[in-house]
């Protein structure tokens, strides 16, 4: 049960690839003052900063921001920097500022888990959906096996004709079982 | 599959002028150049170099092949080399481009090409254009290019094809035209059905009627026929005719027999009402008395009566004897002397009148005698002469003229004589002449006549005289007479007892014909009794005793005839029905074998049609459920892939670079039952409830960030066939946010394992990126080129190759 938005922030990167830096924060030996701070794990190298504007004043998250800035030029280190900017939104002018040093994600006060997950979602790993042309063709498959006759197999065979070609089977097959019934009736009217 | 691109050499291509090479082996390939360098000539030929062909730049624009080559190209010529790492090998494409066209293959194969220009390629000019490009549609295709991607992007045109094909088994009336015999055969069978059935019902009627009337025959004819064989109606027919013959004869000696018998029955019915003894007694005492009254008649009036007759048949021997009839005798000799009577009265009295006229004639003889005396003398006196001569003196009057007295005789003149004239002295004396000579005629003619009439007087008195009886004949008459009277007489005074004779003579005979009667009824009767045995023995039935009484046995007789003639009779009637059925019999089997024939063959008929037609349903139920499934396969696909995978990350694409957008886009699919389907984009609030044409709604910045991440999301939504991305200057009006945002984006593809090529034009946004897309680990790399142009004009690409540097910034 999280009580803040920095606490919520903090769950849902944690939940992905991103660890909670130690407090105080240390930036290439120089100390950070914010609210919460995380790395990627692995092949992400982003640090994340969280920052609650109810809590701190946008200029000394901008000091703060700029602070981490300029710690990881001094080493060099090219990881990404993002500011999550929780509660009140400040200033455009103030988040401008803020922007020349780091990604900066404002989402607002009363933002909701789903508006939440909206503006860090740049930070989270993108999930695809487990399907393509295979997927399709494995269900083609499934469709001509699980009607056993043979018919639907001729008639998922000329689909790949085109419908017509569909019609024409499926009218051949419909009419077939009375081709072989001429015969008799001509003999009986023969007879008759 | 694993695929890279590992360098590329251009020459002369576009805006590349002279030749550039350009290491493009790292997950990130960074371009940038001021606008007018090649960045976009540098994607061109990696395309070109991949695909053999510049879909991108082909679009719509009719002879771009001659301006591919550089204006400034020797013999203008471009060349492109590509390397790629294929499967762990490198593989290369060189391509040699003129106005006149393509020499040599790209590196990617037809399919893979494909998927390049439109899932991996995504063209600044196409960017722009991208969601009006989807939605466009081409009049002379179906569909519009995002309807036509989805079907692709889910291979869904086999399924709709299914689906179409198959919309005719939804509803049977659509079979109708396509499925002619189907159809017919669905409407007819119930008919043929129920014709079949009737035609069975009818023949098993036939059958069962035939069998009763079999039943019937055997019934009406008995044993005529062996009960376990199946009837022959010939020699059946000839067996009834058989025995309805023997019974005809039966009949008609029955019949005899009992008309025998009635003549037999109505003479002993008569008999039976008299009584025999008293008759013959009558009769006995009738015939005495009668026998007792002809001799007492015999006796007294009988002798005298023959004796009148006895005399009497001396003169009439035809008068018959008094024993055959007394009064027939008497009748005759009565009748005998009456008319001997008449007629010699008659003789008499005709003598007597003959005496008389005998007198008269001789008196006229006596007068007319006299008459001719008187004739005679007169005659005497009248000469014959006188006659001659008034001829002679008629013979000279022509000779004696008027006026001339001369004589022609004497030649004397007369008038000396008379003062009469000659000719009238003539004329009066030839007519003197003549006048005497008529007295004379007639004279003589009265001789003639008196001569006559004497004459035949004289012969009737002849006659008289001849006629006239001899007065002994006369006299014998007379005697005669006077017997024939006293006969007469007599007979006259015996009449009565002549009538009283016959009487009697008449009862004795009836007396007699009375006993001959009773005697030959008793004979008659034995007579019947013997008959009636006989026919009680030829019918086989009990003799009659002698105490049986004629009537009884007649009684009984009859009894057993009427019995007999009802049998027979009855078993004529039966075998005439049975002839009349036997004779059907024929042609009833005949229609019977027709009918069950005609019921066997519709029977068949409907067998095989239903037969048909449930295998034709069982094949329509298959299409209907392979077009269910198929529907519902493409209910699936479309709600899973499109709907929901499709959106989702279109969805989360399109946040990541506009978090604070209230909107977002997604697909939807209009699906309308069995139909095709069509994609059109539309937007939804965040919050839910459904936008609008994401044009309409979304800013121009949103809009080509929809159009970025919708390319982003068709790439990614189906199998990374070839795992890279080529983006051609993305960001010119994204905001500072997104481009932010879009960094993140990159690095997540990366994170994906594509690699990425993407050309900017601006400075701080190249920097920026190559700082934000740094190697994250060891092995990861990130080409960063540079495109400008040298002094003379050539083009010139400056690349460099960032690799991996461990953070020293934020301890482990």
């Amino acid at each position: 049960m999280v009580t803040t938005p920095v606490e919520a922030v903090g769950v849902i990167l944690t939940a992905a690839h991103f660890r909670r830096l130690a407090r105080p924060l240390m930036i290439a030996g120089v100390e950070i003052e914010i609210a919460d701070a995380f790395v990627g794990a692995g092949n992400s190298p982003d640090l994340v900063l969280v920052g609650d504007t109810v809590n701190d004043q946008p200029s000394r998250l901008l000091g703060a921001v700029e602070g981490a800035g300029r710690a990881l030029d001094l080493v060099g280190s090219r990881r990404p920097l993002t500011l999550v900017v929780v509660g009140p939104r400040p200033a455009s002018d103030e988040l401008r500022e803020m922007a020349k040093f780091a990604r900066v994600l404002p989402v607002g006060d009363a933002a909701d888990d789903e508006t939440l997950r909206n503006w860090l979602s740049a930070l989270l790993p993108l999930k695809l959906p487990a399907v393509g042309a295979s997927g399709v063709e494995l269900a083609n498959s499934e469709l001509v096996t699980e009607v056993s006759d043979p018919l639907a197999k001729d008639l998922a065979t000329a689909a790949r004709a085109g419908k017509d070609q569909v019609a024409k089977v499926l009218y051949a097959a419909i009419e077939e079982p009375f081709a072989a019934d001429d015969e008799p009736l001509e003999d009986e009217a023969d007879a008759s | 599959m694993s695929f890279r691109l590992k360098q590329i050499t251009i020459q002369d291509f576009r805006s590349i002028r002279g030749q550039v090479t350009v290491e493009l082996n790292a997950s990130i390939v960074l371009v940038h150049g001021p606008n007018g360098v090649g960045k976009t000539s540098l994607l061109s030929a990696i395309e070109l170099g991949l695909t053999g062909d510049v879909a991108a730049l082909s679009r719509g624009e009719e002879g771009f092949l001659q301006h591919l080559p550089h204006k400034d190209a020797p013999k203008g010529r471009s060349q492109i080399g590509l390397t790629a790492i294929h499967g762990g090998a490198d593989v290369s494409a060189d391509i040699s481009l003129s106005r006149e066209g393509v020499e040599g293959q790209g590196l990617l194969a037809a399919a893979e090409s494909t998927f390049f220009s439109d899932r991996c390629y995504l063209a600044q000019s196409t960017l722009g254009r991208l969601l009006e490009i989807y939605q466009h549609q081409d009049p002379r295709r179906s569909g519009t290019p995002l309807t036509r991607f989805v079907k692709d992007l889910l291979r869904l045109d086999p399924l709709e094809a299914l689906i179409e094909g198959l919309h005719p088994v939804g509803h049977v009336n659509r079979l109708r035209a396509p499925a002619p015999q189907y159809w017919a055969a669905r409407s007819d069978l119930p008919t043929l059905k129920k014709d079949a059935d009737n035609a069975e019902a009818g023949a098993a009627q036939q059958g069962a009627d035939l069998e009763v009337t079999e039943g019937e025959i055997r019934d009406l004819t008995g044993d005529a026929w062996p009960a376990d064989q199946s009837i022959d109606p010939a020699l059946l027919a000839a067996e009834i005719t058989r025995r309805r013959q023997a019974d005809d004869r039966s009949l008609s000696d029955l019949a005899r027999r009992r008309r025998e018998i009635d003549v037999i029955s109505g003479q002993v019915t008569i008999y039976a009402a008299t009584d025999a003894g008293s008759v013959r007694a009558t009769a006995e005492q009738s015939l005495v008395a009668a026998r007792a009254q002809v001799s007492a008649w015999a006796e007294d009036d009988g002798k005298r009566l023959e004796s009148v007759l006895k005399v009497m048949r001396s003169a009439f021997p035809e008068i018959p004897p008094v024993g055959n009839g007394p009064d027939t005798a008497h009748r005759a000799a009565v009748s005998h002397a009456k008319a001997e009577m008449t007629r010699l009265e008659l003789l008499i009295a005709n003598d007597a009148a003959l005496e008389t006229s005998l007198g008269e004639v001789d008196q006229s003889i006596i007068q007319g005698t006299a008459r001719l005396g008187q004739i005679d003398r007169e005659l005497a006196e009248l000469s014959e002469t006188n006659h001659a001569l008034a001829g002679a003196l008629a013979a000279l009057a022509p000779h004696i003229h008027d006026g001339d007295n001369d004589c022609p005789v004497c030649g004397r003149d007369y008038s000396e004589v008379s003062k009469q004239p000659l000719a009238a002295r003539l004329s009066a004396r030839i007519a003197e002449l003549a006048a005497t000579a008529g007295r004379l005629e007639a004279l003589s003619r009265e001789r003639s006549v008196g001569a006559g009439a004497v004459a035949t007087a004289t012969r009737r008195a002849d006659e008289y005289r001849s006629r006239k009886l001899s007065p002994l004949a006369l006299a014998v008459a007379k005697r005669e007479l006077a017997q024939l009277q006293e006969w007469w007489n007599e007979l006259t005074a015996l009449a009565k007892a002549s009538d009283l004779g016959t009487a009697a003579q008449a009862t004795l005979a009836a007396a007699e014909l009375a006993l001959a009667q009773v005697t030959s009824q008793d004979t008659a009767l034995s007579g019947h009794r013997l008959q009636l045995a006989d026919q009680a023995v030829a019918l086989q039935l009990t003799s009659p005793g002698d105490d049986e009484a004629a009537t009884a046995i007649i009684e009984r007789l009859v009894t057993e005839l009427h019995r007999r003639e009802r049998a027979a009779s009855e078993r004529v009637e039966r075998l005439f029905q049975a002839e009349e059925l036997v004779r059907q019999l024929d042609s009833r089997r005949a229609a019977l074998t027709s009918a069950l024939a005609t019921a066997k063959s519709r029977r068949e008929r409907v067998d095989t049609l239903a037969k048909a037609k449930v295998e034709a349903d069982r094949r329509i139920e298959v299409a209907k459920t392979l077009a269910d499934q198929a529907r519902s396969l493409r209910t699936d696909i479309i709600s899973q892939v499109f709907n929901h995978d499709l959106n989702t990350v279109w969805r989360d694409l399109f946040i990541r670079l506009a978090p604070d957008e209230a909107f977002v886009p997604r697909f939807t699919l209009m699906e309308n039952g069995s139909g095709p389907i069509e994609a059109v984009l539309e937007t939804v609030y965040r919050t839910g409830g459904v936008g609008g044409d994401p044009r309409a709604m979304l800013s121009a910045g949103n809009l080509n960030t929809a159009a970025l991440t919708l390319f982003l999301a068709l790439h990614l939504s189906v199998t990374p066939t070839l795992p890279l991305l080529i983006i051609d200057d993305p960001v010119q009006s994204m905001d500072e946010v997104h481009i932010a945002q879009f960094a993140a984006l990159l690095r997540t593809l990366k994170a994906l394992d594509r690699q990425l090529v993407v050309a900017v034009h601006e400075r701080a946004l190249f920097d920026y990126l190559s700082l934000e897309l740094s190697p994250a680990f060891n092995g990861d790399r990130l080409i960063t080129v540079e495109l400008s142009r040298a002094s003379g004009g050539d083009t010139l690409a400056t690349w460099d190759v960032k690799t991996f540097e461990a953070d020293r910034a934020i301890a482990a």
